[in-house]
C-alpha cells in the first residue's frame, strides 16, 4: 500500500480557511490542520479536537509535589535525623508549607514543559512540511491547511482546494 | 449631547493605540527582527564593556574564595553586608519580569504584549546575578551544598526545613526554573518566526534547533496556549510567595527593624516598585535604538509609571506604618531604632536617600507631564533603583549596626570586594542582556501579531478606521 501524501494550502483570511477545512470535512477528508503565526480562535471547534489534558497533567504533577514536599520534610527533620525546635508538636508543621508550595508549583510547571514536548513530539527539528518553501510563511504571516489523501487523490483534492479560494497550493515531497 | 459633542468627549477619553501605524504581519515581523539579522553599528563596543566590568565580579569572587570572607566589610554585629543587601535588590528587580508576563495576562491586560518577552529576560538575568551572592556567602560553596539542599550525604545530615532560608533556597531555585521554563515556551514560535527569515543557512539551522520543530499548527496552538495559561496562573502566587519568603529572613528574627509583619506585602509591593524601574531604566534606551517605538509607545512606559506610583504608594504606607507600630507598640529598642538610629545615626544619610527616592521622586507620577517625560522618566528611574538599594540597606545594615545593648554596638564599611563584585554583577547583567537584545527576539513577535489582528478586527467592528 502506498503511504498517503500531504497537501498544503495557503488561504488569506481565516473564514476562507475554515470554510475549505469545513468542506473536507464534509467530503470525508478529516486529517486536517492549520499553520499560523499566531492562535487563531475557533480552530479548536472546526478541527474537532478533544479537550486538551494539559490541566490534568499539570494538576497531578503538583499535587505530587506538594505530596513529596510533606514526605521528605517529615521524614527527614522527625524520623531520620529529629530536630526540636522550640518543642513544637513535629507533625503537623506549619513550617512545612512553603516548600510544599514550593515544591507543587515546581513539578506542575515542569511537568506543562515535559506535557508540551511530549505531546508534540519534541524536539523534532525536521518535519517533511520544511522541505516546501512557501510554507515557511506559515509561522510569518500566512494562514495555511493541510490535509492527508490517499496518492490517487492528490489531483483532485488539490484542484478543489484551488476552487475553495486557496491562494497556493503545494504538495509535500514524497518519502520526505 | 449632540453628536458632536460626543464625538469629541470620545476622541478625549479615547487611549492611544498599542500600536502605532497600521502595520501588516509581515511588516511587524521584519521590523521585530530586525536587529538580529541587522544587528546595531555599536553592540561589540557595548558587549566588550560589559564584559570587562564583568571580569571585576571574576576578580572579588576569586578573592574571596582564595582569601575567605573576611575580605568583605561583614563582621560582628553586622554580619550580614552587601552579599544580602544584593541579593534582595536583585531578587525584587526580577518581580516585575513575573508581573508584566503572568499577572497582566491573568488580567487580560493587552499593553503587557510589547514589554512582556524584555522584563522576562531581565527577570531571569536578575535572579542569576542574586543567586550568586548567597553562594559565594558561604565561603566555600562546594561544602556548603549539604545544608542547602536535602542530598543523602556521608555525615547523615539533612537541612533543617524549619529555616526560612531553606525556604529561600527552594523558593528562588522553583522562581529561576519557572521563569525560564516560561519564557522559552513563549519563545518557541518566535524561534521558528525567525528559523522561517532567517536569511543563511547558517541561522536557520541553529534557529532550527532551538524553535523545536515548531511549525505553527492548531492542533499544537491548542495545547500551547492552555499550557501557557497554566504556567501563568503558576507564576502569579509564586511570584508572591518569593518575596515574601525573603522577607522571612528579617521577620522571623527577634531584632528591632526586622521583626515587622507587615513585611511580607511591604516586600513584594518593594520589588514590583523596583523591578518596574529597572524595565524602564533598559527599555527607554533600548526601544530607541532597536527603532521599536512603534510597538512600546508612550502609552506602555506611561502604564508603567502608573504601577510605580502604586507600588510606591503601598511602599510607602509600609515606611509609615513601621513607624507608626515602633512608636504605638512601646518598644524602647524598635523606637530608639526608628527615631535615633535611622533619623539621626551615623548612617542616616542613606535612609533620607531612601525617603527621597522611594516616597517623593514616585510622586511626580501623579501628573500626565511628567510620565510622558521620558527623559525625567529615565532619571527617576533610576533614582528608585538607588533608593530601593538603600532600602535593603537600612533594613539589614542599619537595624544591625545598633542592637538591645550599646556595648555591641558597631559599623560597618563595605571593602573593595564589596564594592567590585556588586558592580561586577551589574555588568554581568547587562552583558546578559546585550546578548539577549542580539540573538533573541526581544519583544514577543507572534504575540504582537495576535494584538494586531484583535485590534484591526475592534477597529472593523466599531465601523471605521480607529
Amino acid at each position: 500500500m502506498k503511504e498517503p501524501r500531504v497537501i498544503l494550502g495557503e488561504y488569506p483570511t481565516v473564514e476562507k480557511l475554515y470554510d475549505a477545512a469545513r468542506k473536507l470535512q464534509a467530503a470525508g477528508f478529516t486529517a486536517l490542520d492549520f499553520y499560523s503565526p499566531y492562535p487563531l480562535p475557533g480552530s479548536d471547534e472546526v478541527l474537532r479536537l478533544k479537550k486538551s489534558p494539559m490541566p490534568l497533567i499539570a494538576a497531578v504533577a503538583g499535587f505530587t509535589g506538594v505530596a513529596l514536599a510533606v514526605l521528605m520534610q517529615w521524614w527527614m527533620n522527625d524520623v531520620d535525623y529529629p530536630i526540636n525546635v522550640g518543642n513544637r508538636n513535629a507533625v503537623p508543621s506549619p513550617t512545612w508549607v512553603p516548600i510544599m508550595f514550593e515544591l507543587g508549583v515546581l513539578l506542575a510547571g515542569v511537568s506543562i514543559f515535559l506535557g508540551l514536548m511530549a505531546i508534540f513530539r519534541f524536539p523534532r527539528p525536521y518535519d517533511p512540511l520544511f522541505e516546501v518553501d512557501a510554507f515557511r510563511s506559515a509561522t510569518v504571516d500566512a494562514l495555511w491547511l493541510s490535509v492527508q489523501v490517499e496518492p490517487g487523490d492528490v489531483e483532485r483534492i488539490s484542484n478543489e482546494l484551488r476552487q475553495l479560494g486557496a491562494a497556493q497550493v503545494q504538495l509535500v515531497p514524497e518519502g520526505a | 449631547m449632540t453628536p458632536e459633542a460626543t464625538a469629541v468627549a470620545r476622541k478625549t477619553l479615547a487611549e492611544p493605540p498599542l500600536i502605532l501605524g497600521h502595520p501588516t504581519d509581515r511588516q511587524l515581523n521584519d521590523e521585530l527582527l530586525r536587529p538580529i539579522f541587522d544587528p546595531h553599528a555599536n553592540w561589540k563596543k557595548a558587549v566588550g564593556l560589559a564584559a570587562a566590568g564583568t571580569g571585576l565580579l571574576l576578580l572579588g569572587v576569586t578573592v574571596t574564595i582564595a582569601r575567605g570572607i573576611g575580605m568583605w566589610g561583614n563582621n560582628i554585629p553586622v554580619g550580614w553586608g552587601y552579599g544580602i543587601i544584593n541579593f534582595v535588590w536583585w531578587i525584587g528587580i526580577g518581580h516585575a519580569g513575573t508581573l508584566i508576563s503572568a499577572i497582566l495576562l491573568l488580567f487580560q491586560q493587552k499593553w503587557r504584549t510589547s514589554i512582556n518577552r524584555f522584563a522576562e529576560a531581565m527577570t531571569i538575568f536578575a535572579v542569576l546575578q542574586a543567586g550568586l551572592f548567597p553562594l559565594i556567602h558561604t565561603g566555600r560553596p562546594w561544602f556548603a551544598i549539604y545544608w542547602l539542599f536535602p542530598y543523602p550525604n556521608t555525615m547523615g545530615l539533612w537541612p533543617n526545613f524549619k529555616s526560612p532560608l531553606i525556604w529561600d533556597v527552594f523558593a528562588v531555585s522553583t522562581y529561576l526554573t519557572i521563569s525560564a521554563l516560561f519564557w522559552f515556551i513563549g519563545l518557541v514560535p518566535d524561534l521558528a518566526a525567525l528559523r522561517d527569515s532567517a536569511k543563511s543557512k547558517g541561522q536557520r539551522i541553529a534557529y532550527g534547533i532551538f524553535a523545536l520543530g515548531w511549525k505553527g499548527s492548531s492542533r499544537h496552538w491548542q495545547h500551547y496556549r492552555i499550557g501557557y495559561l497554566i504556567l501563568a496562573a503558576l507564576s502569579t502566587p509564586l511570584v508572591l510567595s518569593v518575596h515574601s519568603i525573603v522577607s522571612f529572613d528579617f521577620a522571623v528574627s527577634l531584632l528591632p527593624g526586622w521583626h515587622t509583619t507587615i513585611f511580607p506585602p511591604y516586600f513584594v509591593a518593594g520589588a514590583v516598585f523596583s523591578g518596574f524601574a529597572m524595565v524602564l531604566t533598559l527599555m527607554i534606551p533600548a526601544r530607541k535604538v532597536l527603532h521599536f517605538e512603534n510597538v512600546v509607545t508612550v502609552r506602555h512606559l506611561e502604564n508603567m509609571a502608573k504601577v510605580m506610583l502604586v507600588t510606591g504608594l503601598i511602599v510607602a504606607y509600609g515606611y509609615g506604618m513601621e513607624n507608626f507600630m515602633a512608636w504605638y507598640g512601646g518598644n524602647i529598642y524598635e523606637a530608639f531604632l526608628f527615631f535615633n538610629t535611622r533619623t539621626k545615626g551615623p548612617l542616616a544619610p542613606v535612609y533620607w536617600t531612601m525617603i527621597f527616592c522611594n516616597v517623593l521622586v514616585p510622586q511626580t507620577f501623579w501628573f500626565k507631564r511628567f510620565r510622558t517625560n521620558l527623559a525625567w522618566l529615565w532619571i527617576a528611574s533610576i533614582l528608585i533603583n538607588i533608593g530601593m538599594w538603600s532600602e535593603r540597606f537600612v533594613i539589614i545594615v542599619i537595624s544591625l549596626t545598633r542592637d538591645f545593648l550599646p556595648s555591641s554596638w558597631g559599623s560597618y564599611a563595605p571593602t573593595w570586594v564589596d564594592w567590585s563584585i556588586y558592580l561586577g554583577t551589574i555588568s554581568f547583567f547587562s552583558l546578559l542582556f546585550l546578548l539577549f537584545l542580539r540573538f533573541v527576539p526581544s519583544v514577543a513577535v507572534a504575540e504582537v501579531k495576535e494584538l494586531n489582528h484583535e485590534l484591526q478586527h475592534e477597529a472593523t467592528e466599531a465601523g471605521g478606521h480607529a
